[in-house]
């Protein structure tokens, strides 16, 4: 059933098998499809792989029963001691499919990768876990794998090569081509194996993922454990064309059907997948029929399978078949085999006894900050006002961008660019020109053009990210963030929190902000979202000065940084939007960085602060004179990053102010504005003279035409307005309270 | 030491169920993971396995008796063991 490289072009679906039949009736197409399954799997079990066996030799064949049954006895005790109410939350469990673990991971290395799924112990344990570490953690205590913080589902352990497994379906998809990446970059012969069940096959994350590392060249197998159920729901009812292997012709890689119910053929095949990916010459796709005999969580009493399916799969047990193949080859003697079993027994006895006597880890370590962040917030006073220089280095934000990003790629070769249009020969140099002529001197190895795939943007750089690299990837819009919020939300900002803060993710986003007459999807200021997500950091940058100090700032980060910027301010040559403005400001030659989490003091005053950023900084610094001469002084702050948030050096404005009005383009509902009016509520309250006045986009989708978009937009009439009004009110100070401590802010948020 | 056996969680949404047949009498013995007794809730009939090896001591409750999950319903240990009777 080998598929040798499709890029020749054979055809990958047999037209005339039974379920693609038009005028079948349905029931008969299922039941066709399940026949179908059933005799591809006794197909391939007709090839023992005996030779394999030989080939390995008695120690390692002993070695490989003995992990299959210390998996079986792990997910056994697993579920014997959970029923016993010793280990909280859920279990999926995978006996039945110990072949596939074992069999992918005996040709890897410790410094190969696997990725995982919401079903990881045999996987962690084939790759190399002590299965008492891996007990621990699936009881949530201390010495486990991840301290507790990830548990079954995510359970990892990077320094053996396992990732902390992703539950989300498909997650890990797009995730190892980025490992994939830094393995080749660095120069190693590394390889990254992908496990996913036959549900993740119809995720987008698949299609972008294999797509990826497919074109990409990149060293990955991706190792699909068909076991014909996502959940409760049989695969042929959510998919006409059950043959996942096929669908490496699609993209151009070999792929092969796998008796995954015998350790040996999954060796066979992993090794010559593995071979493949050593020497260069890229990914390959493996499905393995395999089955899980027990559901798919707990509670699930697998009513929607026959006790017939149940015995066919159950007759060619992973183990069974090994024992017997290594006796009647004539490699292990029959009580050799016994003794490997007696072994595994002791093994997972002893990791269950570990895991009972183990202690919890501390409630503090749930809220530690560097649980969360590699780089947790620092205290910090507000940044100066922006200084003068000479003409010749006033530079526009685009320029400052580009010379703060050509000094790290400089500086450090794990730098790399990745986005769409970015480095291809006579093309855009990035949708705004940001990058022109960066991959002229770093080359396109470097310079990295991408499929127009948001989550494989996202994940790749994720995973190049924990792999030791520095990945830049670009948005044209920052619209397209959407596209990727699985891989950033759930996997950039959680991998380090769930891995017990034994990895970071060092990756620098940068999203092009701002309404500029091309309607609803091309002009949202969407920041806002990620301050809410804990672990992520977000740089707004509104000067040229910031630009380039900020992104570098952003690149020496460990940890993910979003980095916002607005369109209308870049000062870009390449690309002039009507309503630009001029923010041309010195920056110096030399290389500095500016600090993570520092607001930025435009212009001192003493009436009334405003926060403000982007367009509606620019709107405040141009009504200050106009403002001063009717007698309101306003101090002008730039937050710079609204996470982590400089609090302190807003409340010690606000504290002097007794004013604060919060302008931004991001629509005012849940806005960051919002955020800060309850904050300086919470933290303020006595102080204040006046309420907290926001001034916002309106909350509604940015329109297309210019005077209907101005309609939406904050306008600088509205801020004045706002400005004056605070200014205007005088509600006296209340005494001095002595509990001004906000505990809020004491826990993990800067 | 002998092993309290608990009536565990049987599903999502259910919390106990009733014991309708006990498998292994009291005194008899038992492997790990073989089925101890079974158990009814109001969406299915299902066979719980034993946690524990050796010899079933004592039921705690007769057949047809409703059971909260998380009550002590069987101990298992060595033959002769004390075991609570309350």
């Amino acid at each position: 059933m080998a598929r040798p490289d499709t890029s020749t072009g054979s055809a990958a679906v047999d037209p005339e098998s039974p379920e693609a039949e038009p005028g079948t009736p349905v029931a008969e197409q299922e039941q066709a499809a399940v026949d179908d399954h059933l005799g591809q799997i006794a197909d391939l079990a007709q090839d023992g792989h005996t030779d394999v066996l030989r080939r390995l030799g008695k120690e390692s064949a002993l070695a490989m029963l003995q992990q299959m049954v210390e998996i079986r006895h792990f997910e056994q005790m697993a579920y014997l001691r959970y029923l016993q109410a010793e280990i909280p939350g859920t279990l999926h469990q995978s006996q039945g499919q110990e072949a596939v673990a074992v069999g992918v991971c005996q040709p890897l290395r410790r410094t190969d990768w696997i990725t995982s799924t919401h079903r990881p112990h045999g996987h962690a344990l084939a790759k190399g876990m002590r299965p008492d570490v891996a007990m621990a953690e699936i009881y949530g205590r201390e010495p486990g794998a991840l301290g507790g913080r990830g548990g079954s589902m995510h359970l990892g352990d990077p320094d053996l090569g396992i990732l902390p497994s992703i539950a989300i379906v498909g997650g890990g998809i797009t995730i190892a081509p980025g490992l994939a990446m830094a393995l080749q970059h660095h120069g190693t012969d590394g390889v990254v194996a992908c496990f996913f069940g036959d549900g993740a096959s119809n995720e987008g994350a698949f299609h972008e993922g294999v797509n990826y590392a497919a074109v990409k060249r990149l060293p990955v197998v991706f190792v699909c454990e068909n076991n014909l159920y996502g959940a409760s729901t049989p695969f042929h009812e959510t998919t006409l064309n059950v043959d996942i292997a096929a669908r490496g012709a699609s993209y151009g890689i070999p792929s092969e059907q796998v008796d995954g119910m015998n350790v040996l053929a999954v060796v066979a095949a992993m090794e010559r997948a593995v071979q493949r990916a050593r020497a260069g010459e890229g990914a390959t796709l493996l499905e393995c029929l395999t089955y899980r005999y027990v559901g798919h969580s707990r509670g699930d009493a697998r009513g929607y399978r026959t006790k017939q399916e149940e015995q066919f799969w159950k007759d060619r047990d992973p183990i069974e078949q090994l024992r017997r193949a290594l006796v009647d080859a004539g490699v292990a003697s029959t009580e050799e085999a016994d003794e490997a079993v007696g072994r595994a027994k002791v093994v997972i006895k002893d990791a269950v006894a570990f895991a009972q006597q183990a202690p919890k880890a501390p409630s503090e370590t749930a809220v530690a900050p560097s649980a969360v962040l590699a780089a947790p917030p620092r205290p910090q006073t507000i940044g100066a006002p922006l200084a003068d220089g000479p003409e010749d280095r006033r530079l526009s934000i685009a320029e400052a961008l580009r010379e703060g990003i050509r000094e790290e790629m400089a500086a450090d070769a794990d730098v790399v660019l990745l986005g769409e249009d970015v480095g291809v020969p006579g093309g855009f140099g990035g949708a705004f020109g940001i990058y022109l002529g960066l991959a002229e001197e770093f080359g396109r190895s470097r310079v990295i053009d991408t499929p127009i795939s948001e989550k494989a943007i996202m994940g790749v750089s994720i995973g190049a990210g924990i792999a030791g690299m520095k990945p830049l990837p670009d948005l044209q819009y920052a619209d397209f963030v959407f596209e990727g919020m699985d891989e950033l939300v759930n996997e950039a900002a959680k991998l380090r929190y769930m891995s017990g803060a034994r990895l970071s993710v060092p990756m620098v986003l940068r999203c092009p902000v701002g309404a500029t007459q091309r309607g609803a999807q091309h002009a949202q200021c969407p920041e806002s979202f990620f301050m809410h997500v804990p672990g992520l950091k977000v740089l707004c940058i509104s000067d040229p000065y910031t630009a380039k100090g900020g992104i570098r700032a952003a690149l020496r980060d460990p940890d993910p940084v979003l980095v916002f910027e607005h369109k209308l301010l870049y000062g870009s040559k390449k690309r002039q939007e009507a309503g630009s403005i001029d923010t041309r400001a010195y920056v110096p030659p030399d290389e500095y960085i500016t600090e993570v989490g520092q607001a930025r003091l435009r212009r001192p005053g003493t009436d009334v602060t405003v926060l403000a950023t982007f367009t509606q900084l620019y709107a405040a610094l141009s009504l200050a004179d106009e403002l001063e001469r009717e007698g309101i002084s306003i101090e002008v702050i730039d937050p710079v990053w609204l996470a982590p948030f400089d609090w302190e050096s807003l409340y010690e404005s606000v504290g002097r102010t007794r004013r604060l009005v919060v302008a931004h383009e991001a629509h005012r509902t849940g806005g960051w504005g919002a955020e800060v009016a309850a904050r300086v509520g919470e933290h303020l309250f006595d102080r204040l003279a006046a309420p907290v006045r926001r001034v916002a986009t309106k909350d509604v989708p940015m329109p297309f035409a210019p005077w209907l978009e101005s309609a939406v937009l904050p306008s600088t009439e509205e801020l004045a307005t706002a400005i004056r009004d605070v200014a205007g009110q005088d509600r006296p100070a209340a005494a001095a309270r002595t509990d001004q401590t906000d505990t809020s802010r004491e826990a993990v948020d800067g | 030491m002998a092993e309290a056996i608990i009536m565990p969680e049987l599903g999502q949404t259910v919390s106990g169920g009733t014991i309708t047949t006990w498998l292994v009498p009291v005194g008899g013995t038992i492997e790990l993971g073989d089925p101890l007794l079974v158990v009814e809730t109001d969406k299915t009939e299902l066979e719980v396995e034993s946690v524990a090896e050796g010899t079933v001591l004592r039921h705690c409750f007769p057949e047809g008796t409703e059971v909260e999950s998380g009550t002590v319903i069987a101990y298992i240990g060595e033959d002769g063991e004390e075991v609570p009777t309350s």
